[in-house]
């Protein structure tokens, strides 16, 4: 057994293509921390001139109407004054501390400021809009994203009144290497990771096939065989990290690697209207340790799934296909708010997002109270393990041969 | 050398990569169709309301001041002000399909942006607007529509106007292309050195002749991106050959459309020779496929992924492999520009062509390396 384990690790990790998918990752990875993390410009920053500008603007004008008679304005300039008389001192505050630099200071003026901005901004476009960088893109959604957005920073800015760890604007700007990495798991990193998964136990029992005598004398069943095999594509998946490492260290030695100590809030899916919008706090760790969790058990799933496709067809391609199919499976059904009619919950592809399932964005994209960190593990667990059950069995029937 | 030739095809024409590869290549210009149509690309009411967006997020850094010409606010504030009443105009004008209107909109929005380059706080704002050299070749583009009085906008599923878009955009992917087609080109013969010692051939007969092989290839390649587009030219019509393409050469100019792709297909035709003479080398040195792809890679990508690099040494034959990028400028606007243009990466890439083929035939021809 021992003897057959270090065969295929010295099989997994001498084979060209493993070895260039890591360098891949590896490439991708330098790009990454050197060209594209550096020029990462937030919609939401720390942003002096637009605070500034925004704040005189407002002031100009509650200057201008001081004083004056208000019988038979327009009913909206009474609207605006009321509203900039609450906001502007605010903003006069927040340009204060960042001039003293006091950076608690200005956190706890800017949760306000989201809370209070957003709740005379939504759903109110005659009069306000949210900051139009939201609506560059085209985007139809812009309303509710910015929404979203809103609420996430003030949450997070209320963490950081609070904080006991040094304060940076690279912090507020999520810039520092483990923010990166939450950041980009809630973006395409899970995805990237889950496919370079699949490319390397593509050929795990296919390649077998180039050195029958050597493989016929190790005397273990086959059912043992896939299980070492699967484990050893575990190890593989695992390594996958390594280069990002490198990449993790880049990024913090030039802003700063952060700590799990900051927060990472996470959507509180309610569904009633006046509860709507509602983000809980967690932290950074704990997001992290969920997303890695729940990564791995697709790593598991994914490796699982190509082994008994592997048993089954004995084709690469079949294996690549399926194995695509359960990863790109969530886009043949998701679009805004159809978990609001679908139970999205139930089928185990939904979750392929995973840095968004912790945090609850895909509920808040989904529209649906239901998917969860504890039902999504329940789900894959259930999957793999029924995957791997068949797998054992085709394996222990008599008539089958791992090779033939 | 007929004879190497010959025995050549007749190896060549059991090889599957080949045909692979012009597979790829039909799937690439189709899927190009693909992305043009669900990405809207081209759509210009679509684009240019990104950029009203763009305008009013510049001018949130500006208190709202007077900007009338008399007015209390900056010059900056003014001119952005302008900026974003002439994008109002151009998504007007094209909403009801006033092209001339459009095209005269189009040209004084460049003006202004043109003043602005000069006032003062510009680089705090400069993240959302176009830099100086694109604003100058939009410039020029606009002002040749209005002194032909067109009144026509071309449509990128047009024959002519996708292939255009094609080669701009598939630039920088040739030299991937290339590198992957000749990743191998010594390499399979080396597994069989028995058959290639059978034949006969001198070294460099054989060379030339895998050489020209494989520039017969890429050529099918070529002409199959010609071939494919033919649907669209059958649907939609030719598009017009002559419509202006800014471009950089030292300065910023305007050629015609059918200009740009015979200078990008010249170019391809270049980098694909220069790549496949690194392959070789790369291939008798390295002996391994994957090493070979993986040295082109980094050479490709570092003047990418690090630009100051290209500042610094301005005349690394890879700078230019990304020919569309110099044709655009994108030296001019680095951090550090480098005045650096097509017309000198020729002489660049010619020179390392004649430099390899003197390595090639000097040193893997006299023996003293053998091929396997």
């Amino acid at each position: 057994m021992w003897s057959y384990f270090k065969f295929e690790i010295k099989q997994f990790f001498t084979n060209k293509k493993n070895l260039a998918i890591y360098f891949l990752l590896a490439f991708a990875t330098l790009f990454y921390a050197f060209k594209i993390a550096p020029t990462y410009n937030p919609i939401e920053s720390v942003d002096y001139d637009e605070i500034e500008a925004r704040y005189l603007t407002r002031q100009e004008f509650l200057d201008h109407m001081e004083g004056s008679d208000l019988n038979g304005v327009h009913p909206s300039v009474i609207y605006a004054i009321g509203i900039f008389k609450e906001i502007n001192p605010i903003d006069k505050k927040r340009l204060d501390a960042l001039d003293e630099g006091d950076l608690k200071q200005y956190a706890d003026l800017t949760r306000d400021w989201y809370y209070f901005t957003n709740s005379f901004t939504y759903r109110n476009e005659a009069f306000f809009s949210y900051n139009s960088k939201y609506f560059i893109e085209n985007n139809k959604y812009a309303e509710d994203d910015a929404f979203y957005a809103y609420l996430e920073q003030a949450v997070r800015y209320d963490a950081y009144s609070k904080a006991d760890y040094e304060l940076s604007l690279d912090i507020f700007e999520q810039r520092t290497a483990l923010q990166t990495f939450e950041r980009l798991s809630k973006g395409l990193l899970p995805i990237i990771l889950i496919v370079c998964v699949l490319l390397l136990s593509i050929d795990i029992v296919k390649k077998d096939q180039r050195h029958p005598s050597i493989l016929k004398g190790f005397p273990i069943s086959d059912w043992k065989k896939l299980l070492v095999k699967m484990f050893v594509a575990l190890l593989g998946s695992v390594a996958l990290f390594a280069p990002l490492l490198i990449g993790f260290f880049i990024i913090g030695l030039q802003f700063g690697f952060g700590n799990f100590n900051l927060p990472s809030p996470m959507y509180a899916a309610q569904l009633d209207w006046h509860l709507e919008g509602q983000f809980e706090m967690m932290t950074l760790g704990t997001f992290i340790v969920q997303s890695l969790t729940l990564l791995f058990t697709w790593f598991i799933v994914i490796i699982s799934v190509v082994l008994l496709c592997s048993i089954l067809f004995r084709s690469e391609m079949v294996n690549f296909a399926v194995g695509l199919l359960l990863i790109f499976g969530e886009n043949f059904y998701a679009s805004r708010y159809v978990g609001y009619f679908w139970d999205v919950q139930n089928y185990p592809t939904s979750y392929i997002q995973v840095g968004q399932i912790i945090s609850k964005r895909r509920n808040f994209y989904y529209m649906n109270n239901n998917l969860d960190f504890t039902l999504g593990l329940q789900l894959l667990f259930g999957l793999a393990g029924v995957v791997i059950l068949l797998m054992i069995v085709i394996a222990l029937n008599k008539r089958y041969k791992l090779m033939k | 050398m007929l004879r190497a030739l010959k025995i050549g095809l007749v190896i060549e024409r059991g090889n599957r990569k080949n045909l692979v590869a012009l597979v790829a290549v039909i799937i690439i210009v189709f899927g190009f169709m693909f992305y043009i149509q669900a990405q809207a690309l081209g759509n210009q009411i679509v684009e240019k309301k990104g950029d009203f967006y763009s305008a009013q997020a510049t001018l949130s850094k500006f208190q709202v001041k007077d900007a009338s010409e008399t007015g209390d606010g900056s010059d900056l504030y003014k001119n952005l002000v302008k900026q974003k009443s002439k994008i109002a105009l151009q998504i007007a004008s094209l909403t009801m399909d006033k092209q001339s209107l459009y095209f005269e909109t189009s040209l004084q929005l460049a003006e202004l942006r043109k003043e602005a380059f000069e006032l003062e706080g510009y680089e705090n704002i400069a993240e959302l607007l176009p830099s100086k050299l694109q604003n100058s070749m939009n410039y020029l583009y606009f002002k040749r529509m209005i002194d032909e009085e067109k009144d026509t906008q071309s449509n990128l599923f047009q024959y002519i106007p996708f292939l255009l878009f094609f080669f701009i955009h598939v630039g920088a992917g040739w030299y991937i292309f290339i590198s992957f087609h000749t990743s191998s080109i010594l390499l399979d013969d080396f597994e069989h050195t028995s058959i290639i010692q059978g034949f006969p051939v001198q070294f460099d007969h054989y060379i030339l002749s895998k050489c020209i092989i494989a520039f017969l290839s890429i050529v099918t390649s070529i002409l199959l991106i010609f071939i494919c587009a033919i649907p669209l030219w059958v649907l939609n019509g030719l598009g017009n050959p002559l419509e202006p393409v800014g471009i950089y050469v030292g300065n910023a100019t305007l050629i015609s459309t059918i200009q740009y792709i015979a200078m990008s297909v010249g170019y391809m035709i270049l980098i694909s020779i220069f790549v496949m003479l690194l392959s070789i080398i790369l291939n008798v040195l390295l002996k391994n496929m994957y090493l070979t792809l993986f040295v082109h890679f980094i050479l490709f990508f570092l003047p990418m992924i690090f630009p100051s690099l290209i500042s610094l040494i301005p005349y690394n034959p890879f700078n230019f492999m990304n020919f569309n990028d110099i044709l655009r400028g994108v030296p001019v606007d680095l951090a550090k520009p480098v005045d650096i243009s097509m017309n000198l990466g020729l002489i660049i890439i010619c020179i390392c062509i004649i430099l390899m083929l003197f390595v090639i035939k000097t040193f893997f021809s006299t023996g003293k390396i053998k091929r396997a």
